[in-house]
């Protein structure tokens, strides 16, 4: 009698979720936009999974934080969604004939929002404090190369560095080096705002929301001439779960899923009145071995993984097929300097069984491969490279760590991981992971060569000249293939159907500058 | 009376300073700090180790300690590491949130829990009693992660009758949007509503078998009487302990509920406090926990006095 009941219970719930499921499947129309009349006004509600941790740009860590900080602040220069460089509080950089000297012209008129005038003092202040050793900001490893900021009057700055770098003005776009007002207490940054950004902010309440009004005083005016931003308001609210976010957005209770996760993508898109931004970004996953701990002490065990990974399978695995295949250099496809590049060696299994005979390597090999949660796809990315390296007699265990311990005890010590890596610029990309004895350089690989020719390109000037030396650096990169490098992973964005200005960045910033919504 | 009072108080004041060192021991064993956690991936040994310094984890475990439980005993709770501010004004308007929900959900729970177990019980496999506990095994075995996101997915998803989470306005609480308080409610109800009441009905037959009850059923008593005289106040004995125990459930309910529906409580601050690994925040949530439950527990234990007259509390 009892178990009767039960079943009928439980065929209720069954049935009832299959409903649901299929009346979700709507189809979303996705118009052509025209061209509008922006409009000004209206609360903008932003629902993201990262909380944050400070409003203090030198500290910022998450991508709430950035968030904030590109509402509230400025940087002297900013790389757009196409990639160029756009003047913000800097008009203009120009570096001597050796790329050693920038000279920085400013811009005039802009105040803080506590009222003080912005000038090079300013400018010198925040970019001395992230290069200072006992701020400690992660900056100060992007900003190393400079040596000396000089006021040389009150709207011009010049910048010193040790050796030619052309990158410089890519430095200036980080997300930590937001211009801070030097009359204010430091102490003061970490829970109140001193921008000179498009938007106040209001209220903070790290963990659920804060609120940004808008800058009546902005100094950025759209093609027009009208003055920006458009929005009265932002809200952003942090939610821990994935699912919670992807039901806020296809309720309509919030206007933008910030990073939005691929695993969601094809459910939002399919809510009516919903569609995803999608662009293509150079954040990767790779999978990294450390060179100096044995199996990986062996080139030739490095370049049979190399040879196992089957590079379409992770992709439509653990992107679900959003995004591009990667070729073991973390510059992506996007990338003016990429020209050159060639392709990895192609998944074959039997040549990678040769390699590791070749390497006196006994069949199978057993190997541990450390993943986590922590960023999307690095499990799924694991699952996929554990069947396609089976054919090739390399045993896979998948050891999967908690989120909370992974960077801080599993990254730079297991032999074998899953790493997550956002987009940064060709330069910054390479120095911080693969110059010998940086921080990153997660496989602990030295290769003197590999350094003097990510040094040499920061001093080339032209682009044919770049795009040559990094072409030489991908071939050493994948002969070395400590560091595979799968697939790009594009940066995803939920909007609600009414809201305009509002796109994918390639670094996975939020731009809300220009943001408007139509009725 | 009186007497009793300060025994239990100065034992929970005693479980309380336990509780704490415990926490602490826990958060010292835990792999990776506040610093490490808030730098992630983009940690350097030089950033690492100025953001130690400036949190004051570069002193000894014990000098932490004494210093955090000296400043707590003068009611200063400390600084959070995560949010750098201060513990107290992180956690007031999200326990005053918390408390909202634990309200509704008990204020709810119980009464129905209770009317519904006596209801079953006395109409003991009746097709009524079938179903009901058939329900409350449900209710007990789905996790609350399971129940919420299936609620989701039929009321705010399906049926759109209700918000799948809890977005607050500026200014606003959940007093002033009730219908955001519904799915996270029903939630935690689910649970406390199966055990108290399959505990109200398991005690409700027990007592039915006594002699008691069967010589006041012989001697021709109105059955109203015999439930309300006899079956009721011998059958809440140890359902109080029940729902005293399930208080403690509802804290912990609390976190799962407030992750899934985003509720701005200490629920999800308690989860980001141990990911953070920040200590003082995680300190002063797990000394509101433990006191609640060792609050209820000691209204249980008073109220068995009123109950039943034999127990005399001296």
């Amino acid at each position: 009698m009892k178990r009767k009941f039960l079943w009928l219970f439980l065929s209720c719930i069954m049935a009832l979720t299959l409903v649901a499921w299929s009346c979700g499947g709507e189809e979303g129309e996705q118009e052509e936009e025209e061209e509008e009349e922006s409009k000004y006004g209206g609360t903008l509600r932003v629902v993201m999974g990262s909380d944050t941790s400070t409003l203090d740009p030198a500290y910022v860590a998450s991508s709430m934080d950035y968030a904030f900080g590109q509402a509230c602040y400025d940087n002297l220069i900013w790389r757009s969604h196409d990639g160029t460089l756009q003047p913000m509080l800097a008009t203009s950089w120009e570096p001597n004939e050796d790329a050693t000297v920038w000279t920085l012209e400013l811009r005039e008129g802009v105040t803080f929002h506590h009222g003080k005038v912005f000038n090079a003092d300013d400018v010198v202040f925040t970019i001395n404090r992230l290069l200072d050793p006992d701020v400690g900001s992660v900056a100060a490893a992007s900003l190393a190369s400079i040596t000396e900021v000089t006021k040389i009057d009150d709207y011009t700055v010049q910048f010193e560095t040790d050796s030619s770098n052309a990158f410089l003005p890519e430095a200036f776009c980080i997300v930590q080096a937001r211009i801070m007002p030097s009359d204010i207490d430091p102490d003061r940054f970490d829970n109140e705002e001193f921008g000179t950004g498009p938007f106040i902010n209001t209220e903070y309440l790290p963990g659920e929301r804060a609120v940004f009004e808008r800058n009546p005083d902005y100094w950025m005016e759209d093609a027009e001439g009208n003055s920006l931003p458009y929005l009265d308001e932002v809200i952003f609210y942090y939610m821990t779960q994935p699912e919670t976010r992807a039901e806020a957005i296809k309720d309509k209770s919030v206007d933008v899923y910030h990073e939005l996760d691929a695993i969601s993508v094809d459910s939002v898109e399919a809510t009516a009145g919903v569609v995803v931004s999608e662009v293509a970004s150079g954040t990767y996953i790779n999978f990294a071995m450390i060179v100096t701990e044995p199996p990986f002490d062996n080139e030739l065990v490095r370049q049979a993984v190399q040879a196992a990974t089957d590079r379409e399978a992770i992709l439509e695995v653990a992107l679900l097929g959003h995004g591009v295949v990667a070729n073991d250099i973390p510059i992506p496809p996007t990338d003016p300097h990429s020209a050159l590049f060639v392709d990895s060696p192609a998944y074959d299994p039997d040549h990678a069984r040769d390699l590791l005979e070749q390497a006196g390597v006994e069949l199978p090999l057993e190997l541990t491969l450390h993943t986590s949660t922590i960023g999307p796809g690095m499990v799924e990315a694991a699952v996929a490279l554990k069947e396609s390296a089976e054919p090739a007699g390399i045993n896979i265990t998948i050891q999967q760590d908690p989120e909370d311990v992974y960077w801080g005890s599993v990254w730079l010590v297991e032999p074998f991981t899953v790493v997550n890596w956002n987009y940064r610029p060709p330069d910054q990309a390479l120095s911080l992971v693969y110059l010998c004895g940086t921080a990153w350089n997660e496989t602990y690989m030295c290769i003197p060569e590999l350094d003097d020719l990510i040094v040499r390109a920061r001093g080339e000037t032209t682009l044919e000249e770049r795009q040559a030396t990094y072409a030489e650096v991908q071939e050493i990169l994948i002969d070395d293939a400590s560091r595979i490098i799968a697939v790009f992973r594009p940066v995803f964005l939920g909007l609600l159907d009414n809201v305009r200005g509002v796109s994918a960045h390639p670094n996975n910033w939020l731009y809300l500058t220009e943001a408007w919504l139509t009725d | 009376m009186v007497r009793f009072l300060a025994v239990r108080l100065s034992l929970i004041i005693l479980t309380l300073l336990v509780v704490s060192v415990i926490i602490f021991m826990v958060t010292e064993v835990l792999p990776g700090d506040a610093a490490q956690q808030q730098l992630g991936q983009s940690a350097t040994p030089e950033s690492l180790a100025a953001l130690r310094a400036s949190m004051g984890l570069d002193r000894p475990a014990y000098v932490r300690y004494f210093d955090w439980i000296g400043s707590a005993l003068q009611g200063d709770l400390g600084e959070s590491l995560k949010y750098k501010k201060p513990v107290a004004e992180v956690i007031g308007p999200r326990l005053y949130n918390s408390v909202i929900l634990l309200i509704f959900a008990f204020v709810i729970s119980v009464p129905t829990a209770v009317i519904t177990g006596v209801w079953a019980g006395v109409r003991r496999n009746s097709f009524g009693d079938q179903f009901v506990s058939i329900m409350s095994l449900v209710g007990i075995s789905l996790p609350e992660f399971v129940t919420g996101i299936l609620f989701i997915v039929i009321f705010a998803s399906w049926l759109d009758w209700l918000p799948s989470s809890s977005i607050l306005l500026p200014g606003t609480s959940p007093l002033t949007r009730p219908s955001i308080l519904v799915l996270p409610t029903l939630t935690m109800t689910g649970v406390l509503f199966a055990y108290i009441m399959r505990m109200t009905r398991a005690n409700v037959i027990d007592v039915m078998e006594t002699d008691y009850v069967r010589t006041a059923i012989l001697k021709g008593l109105p059955m109203r009487r015999i439930i309300f005289r006899h079956i009721i106040p011998n059958a809440m004995l140890p359902t109080i302990s029940v729902i005293a125990v399930n208080i403690g459930w509802m804290l912990g309910g609390l976190i799962i509920v407030e992750n899934v529906f985003a509720y701005p409580g200490i629920g999800s601050l308690l989860l980001v406090a141990i990911v953070s690994r920040d200590v003082p925040m995680l300190q002063a949530l797990s000394l509101i926990i433990a006191m609640t439950y060792a609050v209820s527990n000691l209204f249980a234990d008073l109220s068995y006095g009123l109950l039943n007259p034999r127990i005399r509390i001296s």
